[in-house]
């Protein structure tokens, strides 16, 4: 509670994560860049579908980081409507769109991949069909921010939307346990543990962990946009309260105050 | 899935993959840091 207090002045949270961005960044950079070297040019080919399994170091990781960004949402949409914590509420609008573009780049990438190896770009599955629930939803989470001009609303509306949607991360991940799917199980996360040889989990490993840092950068970013954004808007409201009293009390002589050119237009 | 898929040639499929990843999460990442050097630039006026 105490951690939450405190980041949720702009300042400090600004101050605390400004070194974290290049980090962030260069991190996600490096470790995309390596993942990809591995995966690509010494990672062995599937014993069954052969090089097509190369498509898997995006998919996958694309995949998770659509669940991952979604449960993120969840989680500061539950704080900024319990505690009102409005730094919160920024967080959980701001990482609508990466958890949006990986959704779609886990479900373009497994079309091809599908293509390939089962020889259907799409197939109504649970797993697809959740998987495109969930890009559905995150649309709709945006449109709601964007719907709602008083942003207090605004936040409290998209919180509830995206604290119910929630329930559907865990039929994404148990869809293919639960129904009978054309999607593959679980070979990563199991209860026995991967069923992937290391060879194949490492660089995987790799790249899922780059695409994290490669959201922490879009979100925390985006964050401090928008609270120099505030910051610029707070700034310029006194200067627009002052050249509207000047309309109000306009001069007994001279140009007429409200033409065009002088104080607040709309 | 019938049969192995072993020697067959999949270089377009894998590399439409990577690319179409590339070019959205590129594409992302410079436009957040194109809206902060906006907003920041301002800020420093």
């Amino acid at each position: 509670m105490k951690m939450l207090a405190f980041l949720a002045n702009p300042d400090r949270f600004r101050r605390l994560t400004g070194p974290a961005l290049p980090v962030a960044g260069l991190l996600a950079a490096g470790l995309i860049l390596a993942g990809a070297v591995w995966a690509l040019g010494f990672s062995p080919a599937d014993r069954v579908q052969g090089e097509a399994v190369k498509i898997m170091y995006v998919h996958v990781p694309a995949a998770w980081m659509a669940m991952a960004a979604y449960a993120f949402i969840a989680v500061a949409s539950l704080v900024g409507y319990v505690w009102r914590h409005s730094l919160a509420d920024i967080a959980a609008r701001e990482a609508a769109l990466p958890g949006f573009v990986f959704t779609l780049l886990a479900l373009v990438t497994g079309s091809i991949w599908g293509r390939i190896t089962w020889g259907v770009w799409w197939d109504w599955d649970a797993r697809m069909t959740s998987m495109l629930a969930l890009l559905f939803i995150y649309a709709g989470y945006m449109a709601l921010w964007r719907a709602i001009e008083n942003e207090g609303q605004a936040a409290r509306a998209a919180a509830l939307l995206a604290m119910v949607g929630a329930i559907n991360l865990p039929i994404i991940k148990f869809s293919v346990d639960f129904w009978e799917t054309l999607h593959q199980k679980a070979s990563v996360i199991r209860a026995d543990g991967p069923s992937m040889p290391a060879s194949m989990l490492w660089p995987l490993a790799i790249m899922a962990l780059g695409y994290t840092a490669l959201f922490a950068f879009y979100v925390m970013l985006r964050m401090h946009t928008v609270i120099l954004e505030k910051r610029r808007d707070a700034r310029a409201r006194p200067a627009r309260a002052a050249s509207t009293a000047t309309i109000s009390h306009p001069a007994p002589a001279g140009p007429d105050p409200s033409s065009p050119g002088q104080g607040e237009h709309a | 899935m019938d049969g192995s898929l072993i020697g067959e040639d999949f270089t377009l499929a894998i590399t439409a993959s990577w690319v179409i990843s590339a070019l959205c999460l590129g594409a992302l990442a410079a436009w957040v840091t194109a809206r902060y050097r906006k907003v920041s630039g301002k800020d420093h006026d």
